[in-house]
């Protein structure tokens, strides 16, 4: 893994960084939230001209699109926040059955409504007691399992 | 994932509240997609890319218009210039259809998706601000008022606000009626859909309507 590069301690350095970012907030239910946006959406590519003269129904792919990208990015900046930006993501989710395609023809919406799940029923890393970390939720992480 | 490893050095999810929050969520959903197959519900089809059959016993439907057009979907080579599609854009505002079916193949994958519904001529399929790009059309068709040769730019009997660029040929009508549907669209979309008896299925193989 690090033979492409004359500095490997840098390279495994940044390996490091990246895991203890990615490990740190919901990844896998941002990615699927984005993957079902971009489904939803990629169903609908067209010409833009005919988008502007359907109004609100054609670019409604295009709105969920942009809600669930940047629903995602704010989970992932914000990893606290899990549950809030997760509720949302659900009710997209639903909502697009109604405003595209029956959300993306079913799949869309199945994986809108199991990217949300996992933001929900994320849970953060426990804290390094060795690195002095502080808990990232107030509460006692282990009231639940 | 087990939970007698501790401590956990990376977040995860817990499996029980997962659930908690997916099944109902797929419930609801389910409960969704039943009121719209049975017509209480509309939805809303904007689907383009692929070229997509429809067909459908009759189909009937007021304020009509239509274009010349390219879509610029995947490069065909049977079309005339590079990369696009020769179209004739159509719009309906209000249409009624008995017996629809559409059917897609996905290239590279042999699967083909198709959507049936209005089968009972009692509750057929309803659609407004209907637009499709279609490459084929055959059918037995009626039009009232039928004006044919305008410019594309000043149609006005169609959809709100459909029209198409200038110098392009037209026709526009008050009313049409078509029997025995059959056509090959690169993109359908309308504004609301209500889908009377609506079943979508995934099957493998090239399935073209109607089956």
């Amino acid at each position: 893994m690090t033979m492409i590069s004359s500095t490997p301690g840098r390279v495994h350095q940044g390996r490091l960084a990246f895991r203890r970012w990615r490990r740190a907030r919901p990844c896998w239910g941002s990615f699927f939230v984005i993957l079902s946006g971009l489904e939803i959406w990629g169903l609908t590519v067209s010409p833009y001209r005919i988008t502007l003269v359907e109004g609100v129904a054609g670019v409604s792919a295009l709105v969920i699109l942009g809600l669930c990208a940047t629903l995602a990015l704010v989970c992932l900046i914000q990893p606290q926040q899990h549950a809030v930006v997760g509720s949302i993501c659900l009710v997209v989710a639903l909502a697009s059955l109604a405003l595209s395609n029956l959300g993306g023809f079913v799949l869309g919406m199945l994986l809108g409504v199991h990217g949300s799940s996992l933001m929900i029923s994320w849970r953060p890393p426990d804290p390094d007691p060795a690195a002095g970390e502080i808990p990232m939720e107030a509460v006692p992480s282990h009231h639940e399992k | 994932m087990s939970t007698s490893m501790a401590p956990h050095k990376r977040g995860w999810s817990r499996r029980r509240r997962y659930a908690a929050v997916f099944l109902p969520s797929i419930a609801v959903g389910l409960g969704w997609s039943v009121l719209t197959a049975q017509g209480a519900l509309a939805a809303s089809l904007h689907v383009s890319g692929l070229p997509t059959t429809i067909t459908a016993d009759r189909l009937v439907g007021t304020n009509f218009a239509q274009y010349g057009w390219f879509d610029g979907a995947k490069a065909n080579p049977g079309a005339g210039i590079p990369g696009l599609i020769p179209v004739t854009r159509t719009g309906i505002e209000n249409a009624t259809l008995y017996n629809l079916c559409q059917s897609v193949t996905i290239p590279g994958f042999n699967v083909s998706l198709v959507i049936k519904a209005g089968t009972d001529s009692a509750n057929p399929v309803k659609a407004t601000n209907l637009v499709i790009d279609m490459s084929k059309l055959e059918g037995n068709a009626t039009f009232t008022n039928i004006d044919i040769g305008g410019d594309a730019s000043e149609l006005s009997k169609g959809p709100k606000g459909f029209a198409g660029p200038q110098n392009m040929f037209s026709q526009e009508a008050q009313a049409l009626e078509i029997t025995k549907l059959k056509q090959t669209a690169y993109s359908t979309s309308a504004g609301t859909f209500t889908l009377n008896g609506l079943s979508l299925e995934v099957k493998t193989g090239t399935i073209t309507c109607p089956v």
